[in-house]
């Protein structure tokens, strides 16, 4: 058993290119945060491209708006780090300079997004577009328009509720068009549909002063380091994010510890 | 046709505030302004073309000035020709002051049948438009003008009579140059008839070549054929059904046949849509009308059918029309529910579909960079996107933002609406891109900023002058305690828009890593929740 362990984490990357269909080679089908502690959670070290991923919630009044600006920022960005071969998994130093090239669409039926401050993080206001659609049947219908639009690099909607057809329809926009789709949804039973590619779980965390703190863990994607969590920290002063390994957690789960190492 | 006071009218037809007053056109020469031209209540006030604005102001006091738009004149007066196309096929429009009209009436007579008849149907026609117009039938444009210009109106002149008519008019009638009509006046020379008694081959060596030719085009030695404008046939397509059409497919069906002829048009002119009207004609009811703009011309039938099929889907939404098969009609069951008790609820199906591009553009087909393939293909799908979901949703659905020098937080920035914005307009703005960079937004703002501060119940430290820090505070009516608390940072209301609160904000972080945005109103000591830092 042991040996099959071994021969399944040694062979990781390609066994996981074989079973997911939408990593074809030569193309950029995924980004990375540029943050390694984060990306080498994900399938492949990588967020794929043509899929969606979700942002869940503890509370209801609370969501992950900084790591999704963080992840659409990275799908938005033109140069993949994983364009070069999807197998071989190296990443280029950290540019801090991040070019963002296509653009965000944003679904904010509720008016909250505070579009300065996302300015402030470094998206050009130009490349941003913000859907204000009226009734829960536009917004999914909005969303799945704008996944299956190939010049838009990042769909982010807050979306409680999705029946199993509309999971799987976005699911299928988002192959279709290219672009990331990023939904932040509440933890809990309205959330039990879903046919995202990964799923995370943001919490808050203690932070100080100046820096802002979440836990993020992922609980759902194949290939992925599941149930390990990391700290994300962003500083307040200069909106710098970077991701941090907390040794409170990785004791707390040793299955998962011996599994990963 | 003559329209002595057509730039007057133009502005009179655009603003009904100019109706029966006197007015002027003004043009601005260097420092000083120039009365170009004066309307009839102006006339009377003895203000004349050449005079300054100070003295025709001195001379009426109640004097409105307008602006003289030469351009805007003559695009109005084709669009006019155009319009006058209903009686003849042949209208020309040339400038020219006064402003005029040529209409090739040969032929028509018998279609009204007397020429009184045209004439006095184009007059009627011309006056329900408030237009001043003298009008004059003769078998040369020369001898229209000619007779129009010295006033007498409707008058139908036959060819035999021409020189006896023609005789006592003056020489400006003859469309010549101000400066050849002086130095005629000089000379004593006042009539048309009097310069046709001179000898022919006198006239050019001491006149110049016009005065001849323009006389020979007035008693019709010489052709002078008329210049029409194109006629621009409505880009139209429509089916009417036999019976009511209820099937979604068949009416897609349809609407796809229907593109393709209109694709069919557009292509043959080189041109591409603008806007696309359809109208769905119902049985016992008044027709739908669905307009759609587009952000570029575009005569892809790909994407305009999917634009249609927004506004379709739409049609349905609102209840007006509901049936369907297959998966749309399970979509749009949990609303047609709620709509079906509309008023104006129709039974259902549409007797006739019609498709018309009022508006279109010249289309190129663009060379696409060969190194930037993708990210062009890229723009151009995004483009299509905005309009779709502009269809859908409504033009004020879907916003860019903008930054705004402000320091109040909801202020500093707006939604800019995409609606249709030609690539042109685009480039002219630059100014507000620079605005953009000169101004940063503070970096510690909030992702998520409440539309409306929320009032909070917040436990201060204590303090003597109110100025206190928050200890604890009730939002949503759970209890959060306050781990720390960054800030003030005061913001001063600005008094000249009547904001003359001052708020001091601090960035709070409950013990749960939870992280506020609220401020105290300095006057009022009252606590609210501004946005959240998630």
């Amino acid at each position: 058993m042991a040996e099959v362990m071994q021969f399944i984490t040694s062979h990781r990357g390609r066994l996981q290119h074989l079973g997911l269909s939408q990593l074809k080679a030569g193309q950029g089908n995924a980004f990375a945060t540029r943050l390694p502690e984060l990306d080498q959670l994900a399938p492949l070290g990588g967020f794929a491209r043509g899929a969606v991923h979700e942002l869940l919630c503890e509370s209801s009044h609370h969501q992950a708006f900084s790591v999704a600006l963080l992840l659409a920022q990275a799908a938005s960005t033109s140069d993949d780090p994983l364009s070069t071969n999807p197998t071989t998994l190296k990443l280029p130093a950290p540019t801090p300079n991040l070019q963002i090239t296509s653009p965000i669409v944003w679904c904010d039926p509720t008016h909250q997004l505070y579009p300065p401050a996302l300015a402030a993080a470094g998206v050009p206001l130009n490349r941003l577009f913000i859907l204000q659609p009226k009734t829960p049947a536009d917004l999914i219908w909005a969303i799945a328009e704008s996944l299956r639009c190939k010049g838009v690099g990042a769909t982010v909607a807050a979306v409680s509720h999705l029946s199993r057809i509309q999971a799987r329809r976005l699911q299928l926009a988002a192959e279709s068009g290219g672009g990331a789709g990023i939904l932040l949804r509440p933890l809990g039973p309205a959330s039990t549909n879903y046919a995202a590619a990964t799923r995370w779980l943001v919490t808050p965390a203690r932070g100080t002063k100046t820096v802002q703190r979440w836990n993020v863990q992922l609980i759902h994607g194949h290939g992925g380091q599941l149930n390990k969590t990391i700290l994300l920290e962003m500083s307040r002063e200069t909106n710098h994010v970077r991701a941090v390994a907390p040794l409170v957690d990785r004791s707390a789960s040793p299955q998962t510890a011996g599994l990963s190492a | 046709m003559l329209l002595p006071h057509w730039s007057i009218d133009r502005l009179r037809r655009k603003q009904p505030a100019y109706r029966h007053k006197p007015i002027a056109l003004i043009e601005s020469t260097a420092t000083r302004q120039m009365v170009i031209g004066a309307s009839e209540e102006a006339a009377d006030h003895a203000i004349r073309a050449g005079m300054t604005l100070a003295e025709a102001r001195a001379l009426c006091p109640d004097l409105t000035p307008a602006p003289y738009e030469p351009d805007r004149d003559a695009r109005a007066l084709e669009a006019l020709g155009k319009w006058m196309m209903r009686f003849s096929p042949i209208v020309e429009s040339r400038g020219g002051r006064p402003c005029h009209l040529f209409i090739d009436v040969t032929g028509c007579e018998r279609l009204y049948g007397t020429l009184q008849t045209l004439i006095a149907r184009v007059a009627n026609a011309l006056h329900s438009l408030h237009l001043t117009t003298r009008l004059a039938i003769a078998p040369t444009p020369g001898a229209a003008w000619a007779i129009a210009f010295a006033g007498q109106n409707h008058s139908i002149i036959a060819s035999d009579q021409l020189p006896q008519i023609l005789a006592p008019l003056s020489a400006r009638a003859l469309r010549i140059d101000e400066e050849l009509a002086q130095s005629l006046r000089h000379l004593g020379l006042e009539t048309i008839g009097q310069l046709l008694k001179l000898p022919r081959d006198l006239l050019p060596a001491r006149f110049g070549p016009q005065l001849l030719l323009r006389l020979d085009q007035l008693l019709d030695r010489a052709p002078e054929p008329l210049i029409s404008l194109l006629h621009e046939e409505p880009i139209h397509a429509g089916m009417d059904f036999e019976g009511v059409i209820e099937s979604l497919e068949t009416i897609w069906a349809v609407f796809q046949d229907l593109l393709r002829l209109i694709i069919l048009q557009l292509r043959k002119r080189g041109v591409g849509a603008r806007r696309l009207d359809a109208r769905f004609i119902r049985p016992h009811a008044q027709p739908l009308e669905k307009t759609i703009l587009l952000s570029r011309p575009s005569r892809d039938a790909n994407n305009l059918f999917n634009l249609l099929r927004c506004a379709i889907e739409e049609v349905q939404l609102n209840g007006l029309k509901i049936q369907g098969k297959g998966r749309k009609k399970r979509m749009i069951s949990a609303l047609s529910t709620q709509h079906s008790s509309l008023p104006e609820f129709s039974p259902d199906g549409f007797i006739g579909l019609h498709l018309s591009v009022p508006l279109f553009e010249e289309i190129t087909d663009d060379q696409i960079a060969l190194m930037n393939q993708d990210h062009h293909a890229g723009e151009i799908e995004l483009t299509h996107l905005i309009e779709r979901l502009q269809v859908r949703l409504g033009p004020e659905a879907i916003t860019c933002p903008q930054l705004v020098e402000s320091y109040i937080p909801e202020h500093a920035w707006t939604g800019n609406n995409t609606t249709s914005e030609s690539p042109k307009e685009k480039t002219k703005k630059p100014k507000k891109k620079v605005e953009e960079e000169k101004f940063s937004a503070p970096i510690s703002r909030p992702l998520q900023l409440l539309p409306m501060p929320v009032e909070l119940r917040v436990i201060v430290s204590p303090s003597n002058d109110c100025e206190g820090r928050p200890i604890a505070f009730n939002h949503k009516g759970n209890l959060h305690h306050v781990s720390h608390a960054s800030g003030p940072e005061r913001i001063a209301g600005q008094w000249w828009d009547a904001h003359n609160k001052t708020r001091d904000y601090f960035d709070v972080e409950d013990p749960e890593g939870n992280r506020f945005w609220m401020f105290r109103v300095t006057q009022t000591g009252k606590w609210y929740l501004h946005g959240m830092f998630e």
